[in-house]
Order: structure tokens, then sequence, then C-alpha cells
């Protein structure tokens, strides 16, 4: 005669850690391979007197991005 | 050419990690690529140049928005560089790296003022987009403005706000287009949204918040509108007739010149 199978305990059960799934909606929105958007700026001032240099970029994305 | 890249200059644009070697001449628009290169030197003292280019890229996003801003070897020069770009990223993507850089600088320069903005706006699209008249007509007043502020003679510090005013507002009308892709926007919120001379004929805004919306000259025949508001909405010029206004909000709306024949009134509130 075999020994039946045990379930596991409702102490084991709360041993367990686990994390809930995104919905599906939002895990089908991640179609990409590589989503690698580049946003950069960058203002100089070389050799230069009383001089004024600005820069700025902005990029909305998916991935928002302001310098 | 005449423009001599610095060691500083080059350390920056290899911060820029890739930095496409811009073209010496003005600047260029290509598909997919937006390059504005403002340059000024003894002898060419002003160079203030604006471009907004929208592109469409399909399963690899590799647009490029540059701004370039180089005054050298020169007393009160002044480069202003601005370049706007609305990149629709059409359907999947295997690969999005769109690339918006913006660089200024001021080489062996005496009073000389050099500023660099770039914008882009990338949107996921699931269809291609084509922009009507009245869409590409924002567009386009959105572009003179901005050249006119590039011309205007203000410091970077002065322009780098009302640029990027320019860019918001660029991208809410943007997207705008975008959601008016769906004629279906019963229970949606227009509340203040600039939509003059647009095709929303047989459009269904039936109870949609339209308050404050500028809808000037807009075509709306045959437009559901039941028990939308439209309060304070302008709406002069625009083109009713054949539309549901049943139980419609329309106090405070500017209707002068509308055309409102074969319009369903009843129960709209008018004042």
């Amino acid at each position: 005669m075999t020994d039946e199978p045990q379930g596991l305990t409702d102490e084991e059960v709360a041993e367990q850690e686990g994390e809930e799934l995104p919905d599906r909606e939002a895990m089908s929105l991640v179609n990409l391979n590589a989503a690698a958007p580049i946003n950069a700026a960058a203002a100089l001032n070389v050799l230069s007197d009383n001089s004024a240099a600005g820069a700025s970029a902005t990029q909305t994305t998916p991935i928002t991005q302001t310098t | 050419m005449g423009v001599r890249r610095t060691a500083a200059s080059v350390v920056a644009m290899g911060t820029l990690a890739v930095w496409a070697a811009p073209a010496m001449a003005a600047g260029s628009t290509t598909n997919g690529t937006n390059t504005v290169d403002a340059i000024t030197t003894t002898g060419s003292p002003t160079s203030q140049l604006f471009a907004l280019q929208v592109t469409s890229q399909r399963g690899q996003d590799n647009a490029q928005n540059t701004a370039w801003a180089y005054a050298h070897d020169c007393t009160g020069c002044r480069s202003v560089a601005v370049a706007f770009q609305v990149d629709f990223e059409v359907g999947p993507m295997s690969q999005s790296t769109p690339q918006n850089l913006g660089l200024a600088e001021n080489y062996q320069c005496t009073g000389c003022v050099s500023y660099a903005y770039a914008y882009q706006d990338v949107v996921p699209v699931a269809h291609p987009i084509t922009l009507n008249a009245p869409e590409q007509a924002q567009l386009n007043d959105i572009a003179s403005r901005a050249q006119q502020l590039a011309s205007s003679g203000q410091t970077p510090a002065q322009m780098d706000p009302v640029f990027k005013q320019l860019a918001a507002e660029l991208q809410t009308d943007v997207a705008n287009d975008v959601r008016l892709l769906n004629s279906n926007q019963a229970g949606t919120s227009w509340k203040g949204a600039q939509l003059p001379g647009f095709l929303l004929s047989g459009f269904n805004f039936a109870s949609a918040d339209l308050s404050n919306a500028n809808l000037e000259q807009a075509q709306l025949r045959g437009t559901n509108l039941s028990g939308a508001n439209l309060s304070g909405a302008h709406l002069s010029g625009a083109n009713l007739s054949g539309a549901n206004l049943s139980g419609a909000n329309l106090t405070g709306a500017n209707l002068s010149g509308a055309n409102l024949s074969g319009a369903n009134e009843r129960g709209a509130t008018f004042g």
C-alpha cells in the first residue's frame, strides 16, 4: 500500500513567494525587440568671451526623455 | 568648409554617442532624417534656421533629428538651429532607436550667441497616417511661429521656454490627430481642444465634452452631438447641417455664421 500524495499545508502555501502577472493588455503592448531612443544636448563656449550658448533636446516616446 | 572641430567639440560629440556628422550645408531633410545646421563666422554672422519634419517609419525606426548651432572665429555672430520631428512608428516595430540631438557651440568667439533645440515626438500608430489639410495647417502655423521666434533676436534663455511650449503644442495637436482616426468619440473629452476647420462630419460626439473647444469653420455635417457639452465652444462658421444637437449644452457658444440647417436642436441649451 502506497502513501497518498499529500498537498501543501496552509503554512507551506504561505511561505511561497509570488508576484501577480501584469494585465494581458499591458503585456500585449510590449512588441519591441529593441527600444533604445537617444536624446542628448550639449552647449559649449570654447575660447570665447562674452558669448552665450544654449542647447536643449526633448523627446516624447513611449519612453519620454528631456535634457 | 571653414568649420573646425575643436578637441572640446569632439569630446562633446562623443558624449552624444551616435551624433551623425552634420552636413555642412544649412540643413537637410530626407525621409527619417531632419538636420538643421546653423553655422556662422565672420562675413556670414547670422543663421537662424528651423525645420519641421513628419516622417513614418516601419519595422525599424532609425529616425534622426538634429539641431546644430555653431559660431566660430567671429565677433557678434548669432546661430540658432531648431529641429522639430514627428516620427510615426507604423505597425509592429522590431527596433526603435530614434535619435534626437541638440548641440550649440561658440568657438573663438566674442559676443556670440548659439542656441540649439531639438524636439522629437515618436508616436506609435497602428496604420499609416496622412494628415489632412486642417491638420497640416496647424503644423504649418507652429512652424511659422517657430521660425519667427528663431529670428527674433532673443537670448537662448528667453527662447528656450517658448520653443518648449511650441513643442508641447505640436505634441498635443499630433495626439489629437491620432485620436480622431476613430470617428466614435462618444463620451470623450475635447475640452479646449484646437480643432479649427477640422473634418468631423459624421463623427459621434454624443455626450462628449467639447467645452471651450475651437471648432471654427469645422465640418460637422450630420455629426452626433447629442448631449454634448459645447459650452463656450467656438463654432463660428462651422457647418452643422443635419447635426444632432438634442440635449446639447451650447451655453456661451459662438455660433455666428454657423450653418444649422436641418440640425436637431431639441432640448439644446443656448444662452
